[in-house]
């Protein structure tokens, strides 16, 4: 036991490493996927980052709520695509943590995606997407791909 | 000269000739350069292609760089002991940057309290193990980063992870720069329990002092953090002195059967522990009471009497008086800002100011003197 204190904190913290990563995993496996409409204020342009920050035309629009942190679950509308369900002030089981404020819903974990170097070419000097959200049940959220809307 | 000093020259000329040998035997200039080279080629290699390398193997070789850094920490125990600890440091360092790595690389932006309480509890997990001085001052950095980081929407999982990491520290770390730290970690969680809870009022503050005299309770005999309570009495007094007359504070009645419950409170807190030093903080009773008159003016004369007697109460058990004198200049300087300001010309002001504490200065001195003369 004497012997072993000294490796406890490495052990400890590649576990937590690990366990972030794992939860990052988790929300894939155990969640369900959405599809979000999402444009973004300007083409994307890899010169400049390789993250893209986004905003979403079902996030706006008036809550019954009071502005501060709000707590939001998912339903996919008629369209096909997602937008809000549920929102609540108090934080409830599945609510995903976001802001309201200025009639709109922000989520901090979708409201920008970083573009990995695969689909560089194809995100390039496209401003509407089509978003693919895995939404856990403990609710927190992993958006995984992005792919551009051709403009008819 | 005989043969015994000889034969201790001839030896002590060999050892200093081994001695030398040994000296040239670090590794050729040429060398040095060379490996540092090597690892720059390494290091810029990696940056350049950092967007192709997949997603596990950067957090991987981040981890692998930590876990180096302990193993290193313990290969250089015995050879190298002066630089264990810088090791270890190196170790939190890399567990923070292979984080950083992780939060970017998912997107993780909504979960960063949580990583800072985590953090939080790695440092004091490194006081605990490691008992190096360093290590507090970390822990102390990650309490701050935590604690304001979890004012916003912070959940219940982690203010009971908050209050068992602090209490772990508080414990048993004894060290009492540990426990000073540990106990503003404590305060600000109570602040932070009164955000999650939606407390509508104004005295939560004064609640959250309240609630951690409980710690007295459970730790009897540590007297020597009594004049935390004090410090955090004042900087109260005064924040309350200046919200007093707008602002959030004055834009709804308090309730009145709160204020009396507070104050019952703060007084009986005081009665149960007995404590000389806390009387100065059961004074905080009058606070939610002179907050029902709006101009403020009550609240100001109190603290001024207050501060004038925790100042003559200090010298007169002979106890440091130095902070006593800046939180009575405090409350002066308030007071001025707030209520002075256009009403009186600001040189009549300090005049009167000055005339106070030099009366002030010259009663002490007068009192000092005729003690003085009775001892001897």
């Amino acid at each position: 036991m004497k012997r072993m204190t000294p490796w406890l904190l490495p052990i400890v913290q590649v576990l937590i490493a690990v366990g972030f990563v794992v939860l990052v995993y988790a929300v894939t496996w155990f969640g369900q996927t959405y599809t979000f409409k999402a444009t973004s204020y300007e083409p994307y342009d890899p010169f400049f980052s390789d993250s893209i920050y986004l905003e979403y035309e079902s996030f706006k629009g008036r809550q019954d709520v009071d502005p501060g942190t709000v707590y939001v679950t998912f339903k996919t509308d008629e369209d096909g695509y997602a937008t809000v369900d549920r929102v609540s002030s108090r934080p409830f089981f599945g609510g995903t943590r976001a802001n309201y404020f200025d009639r709109q819903v922000y989520i901090d974990d979708l409201s920008s995606y970083r573009i990995p170097e695969s689909e560089v070419e194809l995100i390039r000097g496209e401003k509407d997407f089509e978003v693919e959200v895995d939404v856990a049940p403990w609710g927190m959220v992993r958006a995984h791909e992005l792919r551009p809307i051709e403009a008819e | 000269m005989d043969e015994m000093t000889g034969q201790r020259l001839v030896d002590y000329e060999n050892e200093r000739l081994a001695g030398r040998e040994k000296r040239e035997h670090k590794p050729p200039i040429l060398v040095i350069i060379g490996s540092i080279l090597l690892a720059l080629s390494l290091f810029s290699f990696v940056a350049a292609n950092w967007q192709a390398i997949p997603d596990l193997l950067k957090v991987s070789i981040f981890l692998i760089f930590m876990v180096a850094m302990y193993v290193t920490a313990e290969q250089l125990q015995t050879r190298a002991p002066r630089y264990v600890t810088l090791f270890r440091v190196l170790g939190i360092v890399f567990f923070v940057a292979t984080m950083i790595v992780i939060f970017t690389t998912y997107n993780l932006s909504s979960q960063i309290p949580l990583l800072f309480w985590l953090m939080f509890g790695v440092a004091v997990l490194h006081k605990l193990i490691y008992q190096h001085p360093i290590f507090t001052f970390i822990a102390a950095l990650a309490a701050f980063l935590a604690n304001t980081n979890s004012f916003q929407g912070v959940g219940l999982t982690l203010i009971i992870l908050g209050f068992i990491i602090t209490w772990a520290w508080f414990h048993y770390v004894d060290n009492e720069i540990d426990r000073i730290f540990a106990w503003f970690s404590f305060y600000g969680l109570l602040i932070t329990v009164g955000q999650y809870a939606n407390y509508e009022g104004r005295f939560w503050p004064i609640w959250a002092l309240v609630i951690l005299h409980v710690l007295f309770l459970i730790y009897r005999e540590r007297a020597q953090w009594n004049y935390l309570y004090l410090f955090v009495a004042a900087l109260l007094s005064i924040g309350y002195l200046i919200n007093a007359t707008e602002g959030w504070l004055s834009q709804r009645q308090p309730s009145v059967l709160e204020a009396t419950v507070l104050s019952a409170l703060l007084v009986a807190v005081y009665l149960l522990h007995r404590r000389p030093e806390l009387v100065w903080v059961s004074l905080l009773a009058v606070v939610p009471f002179s907050l029902f008159e709006d101009s403020g003016i009550l609240l100001a004369i109190f603290l001024e009497a207050v501060a004038l007697g925790y100042l003559i109460w200090q010298d007169h058990n002979r106890k440091p008086i130095v902070l006593a004198f800046i939180y009575f200049l405090l409350v002066q300087m308030t007071i001025y800002f707030i209520y002075v300001w256009d009403r009186l010309d600001i040189s009549l002001f300090f005049l009167i100011g000055a005339l106070i504490v030099f009366a002030l200065s010259l009663a002490l001195w007068w009192r000092n003197r005729t003690r003085g003369d009775v001892r001897t």
